[in-house]
């Protein structure tokens, strides 16, 4: 665990080190959008690393530890620790500071104390990391749901995170490399648009402590991400950097999820929009267009993975898009359709704009979960603003048309709004601007800070039980809900790979034990893959699926036994006598 | 032909119309019981409110009372679920 923690240091000093030297290559001189820029370099040098020691098969704190140091070294010899300075705080509110500072050591307790707990996360984000980090490489095992093979961009940051200790105690770190880009996307937005510094300053704390966001950040959910690379790309194009610079947050973003690629219409707009602003010049634009093609590359290595190995880049999505297989209703849609569009409206600004069917919460689960900043002052303080701040109001339509554009080709669901979370930016922004104008928006606002910040203490919409178990147990074995107690500590489990389930909780927070995915269609198939890897017991998910009539013939013949270790259902082989 | 008669509709004029079709829309669309608490509706009738009298002195005071019953309104619902969440007010 030392030696892991060391080769964490190591490798997380190289790539700050490294960004800040190609930083210094495509720096355009405006602190804020510079900040933006290094913290995409950072992002970027990140996935490019995972995703090359994944493909070499050097997945391991021992190589990317020794390449770090190396990287130090090396670094400090070309001079990129040269003008190493603290960030300039000057202008910040003495209070937004201390707030931050709070809000800032609030946020690692939650990544200490919260572990992996929500079920799109636990069934097919996470399984494929643990793969990946327990082999040292990319695996074609990515875990037993079908949505697995959904781009993975985040998850690469999220094995950076896991892959140095063998543990996914700071996973939530990835999420919060995250907040700081949209926190940091927020503050250039402001800045770009001429406001002053104290006006952004308070802009990057509320959109910060937009509950969505905020605990997006700690789930290990991918559309929190999203939301800060939509915010990132709009920051850059308001200030007219270069188009190679512009494109980096765009490949990430695409490796991420595809409905950052929805949101595109409308960040064109804005490019359009402002194209009569002076443009701003990169010193290197070798480096930039080296970036630029860089983060395409990893945002479009998914699509091409499976394409290549399923012949769709879009795989599991069909042309009909994907059905629950259980209950054939629709899951995720493929292509636009206006009812969705009327749907998702009304849903949103009928029922979800008030927040009020479930506490804040990272799914989405039926609230936009934008805070009540935002519903009471940001967004009536916006309609002046858009009278008269014409960057403002470039930003709004953009921004408002991606909204549109992402309701188009998203199934209406209890979770869609997660998709749209970046338009929280525009009541942030506008409450800001007031913020300094009139003293009762201040008065108010503050208010509605307090609000936010008891909003974004405890993630909503998980089980009581849960949240109580993440807390009480030691790091060492801190989960969403106790694994079972058989097979043995450190025997290989199976485990039924149907549509859905909680796989990810098996392994264990240290990754120790192998998991044995069962993806067998016949019962006879079904007992001698279980033989054939000396399993004697196997879990299965809760609910329904497919396979249960399988399951019912074996324990009929006599073959199989149903049993429950606390919540885990599964199924142990009964042996002849 | 007078001059005057060919003066364009100065552009506030068409914003309140717009947006005032907006309001109109849901109004209409909208449960009567429930518009005197609709987001969308009262955010409409604030733009109107702002394109007609934005630089007069009573404008940061409705803005204030808008604000402030937004704000009654969000917590009302919301501040419950949320001290439900933290383990207080049950």
């Amino acid at each position: 665990m030392i030696l892991g923690a060391l080769a964490m240091i190591a490798a997380n000093g190289a790539s700050v080190l490294g960004a800040r030297m190609l930083l210094a290559r495509v720096a355009v001189g405006r602190q804020a959008v510079d900040f933006v820029l290094f913290l995409l370099l950072r992002l970027l040098l990140l996935s490019a690393v995972v995703l090359i020691a994944g493909t070499a098969g050097g997945l391991t704190p021992g190589v990317l530890g020794i390449t770090g140091a190396a990287a130090i070294a090396l670094l400090v010899a070309l001079g990129a620790h040269r003008g190493l300075r603290r960030p300039d705080v000057e202008g910040w509110d003495r209070w937004v500071l201390v707030l931050g500072a709070l809000v800032t050591v609030r946020l690692l307790i939650q990544v200490w104390f919260l572990a992996p707990y929500h079920d799109d996360v636990i069934a097919y984000h996470l399984p494929k990391i643990v793969e990946w980090v327990r082999s040292g490489g990319f695996t074609r095992e990515l875990g037993p749901d079908p949505r697995s093979t959904f781009p993975a961009g985040f998850e690469l940051i999220e094995t950076w995170w896991v892959v140095f200790l063998h543990h996914d105690v700071l996973i939530e770190m990835a999420g919060v490399e995250f907040l700081l880009l949209a926190g940091a996307g927020a503050y250039a937005l402001a800045r770009e648009m001429g406001w002053s510094v104290k006006s952004a300053a308070i802009a990057a704390l509320f959109f910060v402590l937009t509950p969505g966001i905020h605990f997006q950040a700690t789930s290990c959910f991918n559309d929190g991400p999203v939301a800060a690379l939509v915010v990132a790309t709009a920051a850059l194009i308001l200030a007219r950097v270069p188009a190679a610079l512009i494109l980096v947050p765009v490949g990430l973003g695409i490796g991420i999820k595809p409905t950052f690629a929805y949101a595109l219409p409308g960040l064109a707009v804005i490019a359009w929009l402002c194209r009569r602003e002076p443009r701003t010049a990169a010193p290197s634009s070798r480096t930039a267009w080296t970036a630029c093609i860089a983060a395409l590359a990893i945002g479009a290595a998914w699509y091409l993975r499976n394409w290549a190995v399923y012949g769709n880049p879009v795989h599991p999505m069909g042309w009909n898009g994907m059905k629950n297989p259980t209950s054939g209703s629709m899951v995720q849609r493929m292509g636009p359709s206006f009812q969705a569009l009327q749907e998702n409206l009304s849903g949103l600004l009928d029922v979800r704009i008030y927040d009020r069917i479930h506490a804040p919460n990272a799914p989405g689960a039926g609230n936009f979960n934008w805070g009540a900043a935002a519903f009471a002052i940001g967004m009536p303080a916006l309609v002046p603003l858009l009278r008269t701040e014409a960057p403002l109001r470039r930003l709004t339509i953009g921004l408002v048309l991606s909204m549109g554009c992402v309701f188009f080709l998203v199934e209406y669901d209890l979770w869609y709004t997660r998709f749209v979370l970046f338009l929280t930016v525009l009541p942030a922004l506008a409450l800001a601007r007031l913020w300094e104008r009139h003293r009762i928006v201040a008065v108010l606002a503050s208010a509605a800070l307090v609000s936010g910040i008891l909003g974004t203490c405890v993630p909503g919409a998980v089980p009581e039980e849960s949240l109580r178990h993440m807390v009480s147990v030691p790091a060492a074995v801190r989960a969403a809900r106790p694994p079972p107690q058989r097979p043995a500590y450190g025997q290989t489990i199976g485990y039924l790979a149907v549509y859905h389930g909680s796989a990810y909780l098996l392994y264990g927070a240290d990754y120790s034990r192998r998991i044995v995915y069962l993806r067998e269609k016949t019962l006879d198939e079904l007992l001698a893959r279980l033989k054939a890897d000396g399993l004697t017991l196997f879990y299965t998910p809760t609910g329904r699926f497919l396979e249960e009539s399988m399951l019912e013939e074996g324990v009929r013949r006599g073959v199989l036994r149903s049993f429950k270790d606390g919540d885990w259902p599964g199924y142990e082989v009964v042996f002849a006598k | 032909m007078d001059g005057n008669l060919r003066k364009p509709v100065p552009p506030v004029a068409w914003e309140v119309l717009l947006v005032a079709l907006l309001a109109a829309w849901r109004a209409w669309s909208h449960p009567t019981a429930l518009l005197w608490r609709d987001w969308f509706l009262l955010l409409c009738l604030f733009w109107i409110f702002t394109a007609l009298c934005s630089r007069t002195r009573a404008w940061p005071y409705v803005a204030g009372a808008l604000m402030g019953g937004l704000l009654v309104l969000y917590g009302w619902g919301q501040l419950p679920l949320t001290f439900a969440a933290m383990g207080l007010g049950r």
